[in-house]
């Protein structure tokens, strides 16, 4: 079984972040990490290799070209390979052009079982794997909480519900994009990393997926940014102390913030 | 060379049925020891053989003068004389053996030697006396094994009395055979109740009893390789060979990226001084007594791991003598990490180091925990889940939260602190640590340490966003990799601003002559000595703590990285502890304080890593001494005994979910003097106590202060004047 693991690459969750004067995030190659999200793509690609065995994971990632490292950091947790598809021509693209890209690039690879993460650290569109779906002509099984694979032909997921939990399943080859609870990722051992140093990874241009450069990057994006500011992440406390009356100025709190 | 007054070993025949014995029971001694150094070679090569005079000195203490058991009084003076009584008792065998083949030797068949003979005779049955005692009526916990039982100490107990008796049986009947001119202390007093035998009998019944000692000597001989009494043979050598690097260094991975193992899971990868130690172990059970993780109900009992590895080393090892092939798939489908040494066992481990300095026989534990754990963090990525968001925070903030590091020097806003990279010349440099910079609680501490060195007019700066972690967590968890990454980078910046005192002070290309007499300037000290000339612009200022640049951390276990294991990496610098920079502050008259400011009842904790790993003991105590006219009221466990705090080894990162909680227990016995607060001088310290504090319930009436704050507050309460100018050696105020 092929299965491709796609992730993003992201600037750290703490990295301080700013928007160039086109309204695009400025990204600092030294920032740069695997979308945490995607740890859990890439962590149930590695568990479903190991249920199947003869399956390959190969870890699909598009961004610019210093974005191998980021590519070493994912494989160091396993897959066989990874493919970067980078392009100057790509810059500014919005979820959709990803998706487009995306698309091109799982159906130049071949894949049954392609892995999401639910959505990116940086912008939290969550449209990509949808999309990509879309594109494909293909089934998508979102927000998965837990995945089995039954006889390489069927993808069945779990999705929690409010209560309890709803299950899908569809024909494989389909995309799944998976939440934060159907794995603990794993921490890269020593041998992992001095083997990720060693992997083969493929960069891909546009024209080697055959996409027109015109229906990706900034000129193609339907979506931008419009402005940003800056948050405060100064929080204001108060504090009741002392056995008088505190419990009662508490109470009485909770009441105005319609709490009680 | 003399002749004996007959030939104990009745007759010619006698005499040769012994000389066969002899030499067979050596001959199997001899094979057995051979055995042994061979599997002990198989593990790994380590230089043990430097500072051999340092070496021979060590030796002469712990070996000839048994320091190390003497710490603790009854075994301690037992041993002492089960020892030299053994030493001189070998002596006498060689007078017995010479007399079986006829003839003696000069000295030891002399009447001199037979007194100290009887007297140590004597003095080891008392001792004989007292480990049997201790051991069936006072059963100390520290002497159960789970490895080993009891027998084994028993049949050697009994063995020393057997030998013991039948050398004072041979002495009473040879003085009666001879009619007293074979003098004895003990023929003397005894011999003349058989006067009655007659001189055959006598003979006879001397004959019995040195053969009963022939025969009892001889089986001890090839008992003891085979017994936990091997630690006769290999005890001298592993207190030769021990550490002389500075203890508090881990030793580093060699060659780390270009190897295909980490760490330690089979017993072949230890080195031979590691597998020494299983040798040299007693099973006197001191490590146990002392673990403050054992001693809170976790699964570790250090002498477990020397015997488990120990253990490991017959079976697998002897494996290997016969076939590598079939050994090395044994340690895979019965692993020792994992199998004989559980997991939760090494993760309990808080790299206190009290077996390291408790154990008689230089036995080094911790190291080969840590071993273990590279072997759990590097190879099989299989340790306590709530260490991963660590590793990766160090990873990629420098520090143990996700807390972008640009924000490191944010607790000096607005307190005139520079960084370095603002004022490059400073003389002193405050390494905050992760823990200073981003901890609530424990930015009071830097805070507060930063107001003292203000106060003593010291120019200093801190790293701010160039200071990462130094990687301790990470290198005692067992993830060398990010320990080096870390610690490549902040010596990288430490050198950039000229801070290494080592051999690369002529790099920067100023004083490429200088370089000669760099080294004298290391050491601490309050004469003026010649200074590199690239710093001659800095200046020594008179009463100047120290005349190098000088990195001061309020983190013991920064302080214990940086000092000991940035070396491994070439950076060298001259790294003093707060507690010992503000003490030689007030030494040199730089700080005064309102002497006996604090009129709390003080009681002081010995955070590991200055106190075991470094020795840093007086320095804190003289400190509070100053600012509390009581000093402090001691724990029962001080000093080099005191009790971790529970957060050492990467351990205040984890969850501690087994047995009873460290940091609970050191704050009861905190309690138990009776003082109003405890001095720490440690962040993981003050964590875990602040934690401990409200775990027993005692928030009302007790705090954890560092001794920073102690003196942050008596500098705050000081009237407004030139600070330094005045010696107040009154009493500085009232204190609330």
């Amino acid at each position: 079984m092929n299965i491709v693991a796609c992730i993003k690459e992201t600037p750290s969750t703490t990295a301080e972040k700013s928007f160039g004067p086109d309204m695009r995030l400025e990204r600092r190659k030294e920032d740069a990490i695997p979308n945490p999200f995607d740890e859990y793509t890439i962590e149930e690609a590695l568990r479903q290799q190991e249920k199947h065995a003869g399956s390959t994971v190969t870890i699909l990632c598009m961004g610019p070209a210093t974005a191998t490292d980021t590519l070493r950091k994912a494989l160091a947790m396993g897959g066989d390979r990874a493919v970067l598809v980078s392009d100057s021509a790509l810059a500014g693209s919005d979820a959709i052009g990803t998706a487009r890209v995306l698309a091109a690039a799982l159906q130049k690879i071949g894949f049954d079982l392609a892995l999401f993460g639910s959505a990116a650290a940086d912008a939290y569109g969550g449209v990509v794997p949808s999309a990509t779906a879309e594109f494909l002509g293909l089934p998508l099984l979102s927000y998965a909480s837990k995945l089995d694979l039954s006889g390489d032909s069927t993808a069945r997921i779990q999705r929690a519900a409010e209560i309890g939990y709803n299950e899908a399943e569809a024909p494989l080859p389909a995309l799944v994009s998976v939440v934060k609870s159907i794995n603990e990722p794993r921490y890269p051992s020593m041998k992992g990393i001095m083997a990720s140093k060693k992997k083969p990874l493929d960069t891909f241009s546009l024209a080697d997926l055959g996409l027109d450069p015109s229906s990706v990057g900034g000129a193609a994006a339907r979506e931008r940014a419009i402005s940003s500011e800056k948050v405060s992440t100064q929080r204001k406390g108060e504090m009741y102390q002392g056995n008088e009356g505190a419990a009662d100025r508490v109470v009485a709190f909770l009441i105005e913030q319609k709490v009680l | 060379m003399g002749q004996p007054f007959f030939l104990p070993s009745g007759g010619r025949l006698g005499a040769i049925i012994f000389a066969i014995l002899l030499v067979a029971a050596w001959v199997a001694f001899a094979l057995r020891m051979r055995h042994l150094v061979r599997l002990m070679l198989l593990g790994r090569p380590e230089n043990r053989f430097d500072h051999l005079g340092e070496r021979v000195k060590y030796f002469t203490l712990m070996v000839l003068g048994q320091r190390g058991v003497l710490r603790d009084p009854l075994p301690g003076v037992a041993h002492f004389f089960t020892f030299w009584g053994f030493i001189i008792i070998q002596l006498d065998a060689l007078n017995l053996w010479t007399q079986g083949l006829n003839f003696t030797l000069p000295i030891i068949s002399s009447r001199p030697f037979a007194v100290l003979l009887d007297f140590f005779v004597f003095m080891a049955f008392l001792a004989v006396l007292a480990f049997t005692y201790r051991r069936a009526v006072l059963r100390p916990r520290q002497l159960r094994s789970q490895n080993h039982g009891m027998a084994d100490a028993y049949v050697i107990l009994a063995l020393i009395a057997l030998v013991l008796l039948s050398v004072v049986g041979f002495e009473v009947f040879a003085y009666a055979a001879s009619r007293g001119a074979d003098w004895t202390p003990f023929g003397a007093i005894i011999g003349p109740a058989f006067s009655g035998l007659s001189v055959r009998a006598a003979t006879a019944l001397a004959d019995i009893f040195w053969w009963a000692n022939v025969l009892i000597v001889l089986s001890f001989l090839i008992y003891i390789p085979n017994s936990k009494h091997l630690h006769l043979m290999a005890t001298p050598f592993n207190v030769f060979f021990r550490n002389l690097r500075p203890i508090g260094a881990l030793d580093p991975i060699p060659n780390l990226e270009e190897r295909e193992d980490y760490g330690v899971h089979k017993v072949t990868q230890f080195t031979w001084k590691q597998l020494l130690d299983g040798y040299a172990c007693t099973e006197c059970g001191r490590c146990n007594s002392v673990c403050p993780a054992l001693a809170t109900d976790k699964p570790l009992w250090p002498k477990e791991i020397i015997l488990g590895v120990k253990e490991e080393l017959f079976t697998i090892g002897g494996l290997h003598l016969i076939s590598h092939e079939e050994a090395e798939e044994k340690s895979k489908t019965e692993p020792m990490v994992g199998g004989r040494i559980h997991d939760e066992t090494l993760w309990a481990c808080t790299n206190c180091g009290a077996c390291v300095e408790i154990c008689p026989v230089s036995i080094e534990h911790v190291q080969k925990i840590d071993d273990m754990r590279r072997y759990l963090v590097m190879e099989e990525s299989r340790f306590p889940q709530e260490v991963t968001p660590l590793f990766t925070n160090l990873e990629r903030n420098q520090n143990p939260w996700e807390i972008n590091n640009d924000t490191r020097a944010d607790w000096a806003k607005g307190m005139n602190v520079p960084t370095l990279a603002e004022d490059p010349d400073v003389e002193v440099l405050y390494w905050v640590g992760c823990m200073g910079s981003f901890d609530a609680r424990n930015r009071k501490v830097a805070t507060a340490f930063a107001k003292v060195l203000q106060a003593a007019s010291v120019r200093f700066g801190i790293l701010g966003p160039e200071e990462s972690c130094t990687g301790d967590p990470a290198r005692r968890i067992g993830n060398e990799y990010l320990w080096y990454m870390l610690a490549s980078q902040n010596v990288e910046v430490l050198n950039g601003y000229g801070f290494n005192t080592g051999a690369k002070a002529g790099s920067n290309g100023h004083n490429g002559d200088g370089a000669g007499h760099i080294n004298e300037t290391l050491a601490p000290t309050d004469a003026a000595q010649p200074i590199p000339a690239a710093r001659a612009g800095v200046g020594v200022a008179p009463g100047r703590a120290y005349n190098v640049k000088t990195v001061v951390a309020t983190c013991p276990h920064c302080f214990n990285t940086i000092k000991n294991e940035y070396p491994q990496l070439g950076g060298n610098y001259e790294v003093v502890h707060h507690t010992e920079f503000i003490n030689r502050l007030i030494e040199t008259g730089q700080l005064t304080l309102p002497a006996g400011f604090d009129r709390r009842k003080l009681t002081y904790h010995d955070p590991c890593f200055i106190g075991r790993w470094n020795g840093i003991y007086d320095a804190p105590r003289k400190v509070l001494n100053v600012i509390n006219n009581d000093g402090v009221a001691e724990m029962p466990r001080n000093r080099n005994r005191s009790f971790c705090c529970g957060g050492g080894g990467g351990r205040v990162w984890m969850e501690e979910k087994i047995g009873k909680r460290i940091n609970n227990t050191r704050v009861e016995e905190a309690l138990s003097t009776g003082a109003d607060a405890l001095a720490a001088a440690c962040p993981f310290c003050i964590t875990m106590f602040e934690d401990g504090i409200k775990g027993v319930g005692a928030q009302d009436h007790f705090q954890v202060d560092d001794i920073a704050e102690i003196l942050a507050h008596a500098l705050d309460a000081q009237p407004a004047g030139v600070p330094g100018s005045t010696t107040t050696t009154t009493d500085g105020g009232a204190h609330a």
